[in-house]
């Protein structure tokens, strides 16, 4: 058997790393992909509880299932920021009011139930773009005081 | 020379080896990151399952056989699911319990007094894609649980009716209630001219605590028609605690009838009185009123606070400045139970223990 010249044995070598680093940074990455996705999932989750626990306290003004925009507002800002008045950052970057849909269930004239989701919030990360659309989603029953106006 | 290339030679396959050597472990950082990644969301979604579950299962509490089944079944049905929302909650436990630590049971006597406090446990079996491969874990169990009861009021931030009770502790029609009052009797919320005339109930032959003909019994909130108005209606009124000066206003000729306006809120404006409303069960809760208790002139301390039940759309029609305005006492009222049940005192809000 001939032995192998040496700048055969150098493109070897390069090949060799080459395919290596490439499948190690492809499988780092793919990681952290699915790592970071599931960070966000995990962040958005949590702020729609509190989203959803906050709308079920807060006094609802609206006669109707479709809540005031006061108190729209107050609860997506409490899912965005973390605080019903707005300001700071978001909990998770790209966030905001408008991927935040709140559902008011009235039973006999009155509210019962609310429920927090996102929506239409694409999860950006290296290689793909996950949409949610209505998850995280979070109910709880209403406590409040009922005022219309 | 000789050493050079034999040097290369070594190095052929180098890599492959050593990628071969360490993709075990490689495999395992990422199993991890992706596995712990999913439980960690995991762990989420049951934490909100329970949490949202014992809050309804404990608004269904009432004293009563039904309500713990009606507890057991809201639990059950809670729409929030695990694993991104696909799947739905199986096997859930619910058990109740007379204190917020316990013990518990699924299976309350009957009548289940007292059983104000409930617990719901889930467990999920959530699958290990990865973490599998390098383990004998093909699945982790991830649970949780959450209690949730009553927990008494003491101080509220706003949204009692803006009329106060005087107390009957001192000439009660009945004696085992804090404030001397009888559940199904009628009391004043409202005093008529010259001040201190009721035809409410008992009130009308009781001796009066108002030594003023001004006070007629609302309170806290600022003295205006239109802010009386929407206080009434909307229940939009200003903190409270118990022991400290309740703030009594004077009298308000007019507002009197917005009381019409929130009974028409109700979905039942007219059944009477609160048992056959409550079996009825077409209010929603609108009629049912937070009052607070004062202990009269000259100061009106707030003694505590009382569910009272207003009555029919009708009875406060056309009431005018001269008029008295009457509710039933129908004991305890609870926050986040629109009907609650009678044969408990003071108020409670319904509370997330753990």
């Amino acid at each position: 058997m001939m032995p192998m010249r040496p700048t055969a044995l150098r493109g070897s070598v390069m090949i060799e790393f080459t395919l290596t680093v490439t499948f190690l940074v492809l499988l780092l990455l793919g990681a952290w992909q699915f790592g970071y996705a599931f960070f966000v999932y995990a962040e958005l989750d949590q702020a729609v509880r509190a989203g959803a626990r906050y709308a079920s306290l807060r006094t609802y003004d609206s006669g109707t299932a479709t809540p005031s925009a006061a108190f729209l507002t107050a609860v997506q800002n409490e899912v965005v920021y973390g605080n019903s008045a707005g300001g700071g950052n978001p909990i998770v970057p790209s966030l905001t009011a408008a991927n935040v849909t709140l559902s008011v269930t009235f039973t006999n004239a009155a509210p019962t139930a609310v429920a927090v989701a996102i929506t239409n919030f694409p999860i950006s990360a290296l290689f793909t773009s996950v949409t949610l659309s209505n998850k995280p989603a979070c109910q709880f029953p209403y406590q409040g005081v009922f005022g219309p106006p | 020379m000789r050493l050079t290339v034999r040097r290369r030679k070594d190095q052929a396959g180098y890599y492959l080896v050593a990628l071969t050597l360490s993709l075990p472990f490689i495999l395992g950082a990422s199993a991890l990151a992706i596995d712990i990644g999913r439980m960690y969301i995991t762990k989420s979604e049951v934490q909100d399952f329970v949490d949202s579950a014992v809050l309804t299962a404990a608004s269904k509490l009432d004293g009563t056989a039904g309500g713990v089944a009606n507890a057991q079944a809201a639990a059950g049905s809670n729409p929030k699911g695990w694993s991104f929302g696909i799947n739905a909650f199986a096997g859930a436990q619910t058990s109740f319990s007379t204190t917020s630590a316990g013990p518990w049971t699924t299976s309350p006597p009957n009548p289940p007094t007292s059983y104000n406090y409930v617990q719901v446990t889930a467990t999920v079996n959530l699958p290990m894609y990865l973490m599998g491969i390098f383990s004998n874990r093909n699945a982790a169990s991830i649970g949780a649980l959450a209690v949730a009861g009553r927990v008494p009021v003491t101080s509220i931030p706003g949204g009692e009716f803006p009329f106060s009770v005087y107390t009957r502790a001192a000439s009660p029609d009945n004696a085992g209630d804090p404030y001397g009052f009888q559940v199904g009797n009628q009391y004043t919320l409202r005093w008529g001219s010259p001040g201190t005339s009721t035809k409410c109930g008992t009130d009308a032959t009781k001796p009066n605590l108002s030594t003023s003909g001004s006070v007629r019994g609302y309170c806290c909130v600022a003295e205006s028609g239109a802010t009386l108005r929407q206080a009434i209606v909307g229940a939009l009124t200003d903190p409270l605690t118990i022991s400290q000066p309740t703030p009594m206003m004077g009298a308000k000729n007019t507002e009197t009838a917005a009381i019409a306006q929130r009974v028409a809120i109700d979905s039942d404006p007219n059944t009477m009185p609160y048992a056959a409303y409550r079996s009825a069960g077409n209010g929603n809760g609108e009629r049912v009123v937070l009052v607070p208790v004062n202990g009269g002139a000259p100061n009106y301390p707030l003694e505590g606070f009382a569910g009272f039940f207003l009555s029919s759309f009708n009875s406060y029609v056309g009431l005018n400045g001269n008029d008295s305005a009457c509710a039933e006492y129908i004991g305890a009222w609870v926050g986040g139970q629109p009907v609650p049940p009678t044969g408990q005192t003071g108020a409670y809000h319904l509370k997330l223990y753990q």
